[in-house]
């Protein structure tokens, strides 16, 4: 336990730098008040229920609650300290970061607490901070996904951190990119496949200048909404065209219409091959001078058409 | 994307174009048939009638190669045979929860988002967005030149 506590306090002041840096709140301007604020908001003699000086057992949970710790203290802009001394201890110790979570530290921000938790004295120092997150005892590295719907990976190191920790000085922990459990993969691997689709729909829609992943959604959401309602709003105003638009794609039988008829249907059969090959500029020559492009084999057929009812 | 340059016509844009024509053909041989002025009721019949063509034919060009396309074909189908009473079970409620919020309500937009899970419907949802983009375009353009060329005929 003694080596724990000096292991402990070796890298208290250089993670609670990072603590500092990455978390959002105005810290005291020293450590100590740091140390100080935490300390006194936590309820460090609360039950402790590890059975004896199981070093093992307390360093496996350990581990597991530093990194918990870690994640909140990065999200919630909050600092827990956690006393991982056994009861027989009397001194009050910050509950640092070891080393290795400084790889996890600089990606703080993106960091959301991890609710798993082995231990209930954690979780009691967890609540008193965290009024928000839900914690049950004993939930070990299936934390429900819904809350940890974005930050799966942390969990997942978290959840491996127990299975590493074997001696006190060990630092080999998982890292954020190499979390073997498979859940934590596999919920790694559809993430970043959403956010491949969500990045590709964001060229699609326009005004995709919205960073909030959320307000993203809106935005497509709301785009195909419209696009629905130009389906709408086109369809209502088009039957005057539809009318006249009668005689497409070379049919043949309606060329025995009315002179007038047939020639709108001779410009739709312009308008309906233009449309198979190039619709803007077409459009405008034809608007404009009522000629048209067209594949040479329909030129010669309308031309003579054309010239029939044009005169 | 589609590009509008004379360059590259949009083989998508070009099957969506053929069928909607032939659709809005089959609908202008109805209404021609039939005495102008239509009443309310009737026109309003129409609008709709071309509307469904226009969803119509953006399923049929697409085909059962998107999962979309086969929803809409399958809800065409069964208005067609007026199976509507038919209870279709409410599929994958699991994937309800695996998603984020917002997905619930573009399941609803989209043709045959709720049985999709989150990641194949953002895919989805790009694709029809680029499909009802074509769709209407074409209809843009087709209303464009048939009042341009009623107006601006030289006879």
């Amino acid at each position: 336990m003694n080596n724990l506590n000096s292991l402990m306090n070796q890298h208290q002041m250089s993670s609670l730098h990072e603590i500092h840096d990455h978390s959002q709140f105005d810290p005291p301007s020293s450590h100590d008040e740091f140390l100080h604020q935490m300390l006194s908001t936590t309820s460090p003699a609360s039950a402790f229920p590890w059975g004896g000086d199981d070093q093992q057992h307390q360093i496996s949970s350990a581990r597991a609650m530093l990194l918990q710790q870690h994640q909140l203290l990065l999200s919630r802009s909050l600092a827990a300290a956690n006393d991982l001394r056994s009861p027989t201890e009397a001194d009050p110790g910050f509950f640092p970061l070891p080393r290795d979570d400084r790889d996890d530290v600089v990606d703080g921000p993106s960091f959301k607490p991890a609710i798993a938790e082995n231990d209930a004295s954690i979780k009691a120092l967890f609540n008193g901070f965290t009024g928000s997150l839900g914690q049950t005892t004993n939930q070990d590295q299936h934390f429900p996904h819904s809350q940890t719907d974005s930050f799966g990976v942390s969990a997942s190191a978290a959840a491996s951190q127990p299975s590493a920790a074997g001696q006190p000085r060990q630092r080999v922990r998982a890292r954020r990119g190499q979390a073997t459990d498979p859940h934590s993969i596999a919920e790694r691997l559809r993430r970043e496949r959403i956010a491949e689709r969500m990045k590709a729909l964001q060229e699609l829609v326009p005004n995709a200048n919205r960073t909030d992943k959320a307000s993203m959604l809106d935005e497509i959401i709301d785009y195909v909404k419209f696009l629905r309602l130009q389906v709408k709003v086109l369809s209502t105003s088009r039957l005057g065209g539809a009318a006249a638009v009668a005689p497409l794609l070379g049919d043949a039988s309606s060329q025995g219409k009315k002179g007038e008829k047939e020639g709108m249907a001779t410009a739709e059969q312009k308008v309906a091959k233009l449309l198979e090959e190039d619709m803007g500029s077409a459009m405008q020559y034809l608007q404009g001078k009522g000629l048209c492009l067209m594949p040479i084999s329909l030129a010669t057929s309308i031309s003579s058409s054309s010239t029939q009812t044009s005169t | 994307m589609k590009s509008t340059s004379p360059q590259n016509p949009n083989p998508l844009k070009k099957k969506l174009a053929s069928r909607f024509l032939k659709a809005m053909k089959k609908l202008s041989h109805k209404i021609s048939s039939s005495p102008s002025p239509p009443s309310t009721a009737e026109r309003r019949r129409r609008h709709r009638a071309v509307r469904a063509a226009a969803y119509a034919s953006m399923a049929s060009a697409v085909g059962p190669r998107r999962a979309w396309s086969r929803a809409l074909l399958r809800k065409l189908r069964s208005k067609a045979t007026a199976t509507s009473g038919r209870k279709t079970a409410r599929r994958n409620p699991r994937n309800i929860g695996t998603r984020f919020l917002g997905l619930n309500e573009l399941c609803d937009v989209v043709p045959g988002g709720k049985a999709m899970d989150s990641c194949s419907l953002l895919s989805e949802t790009g694709h029809y967005i680029k499909c009802l983009r074509a769709q209407v375009q074409i209809m843009r353009e087709i209303l464009d030149s048939s009042s341009s060329s009623s107006s601006s005929r030289i006879l």
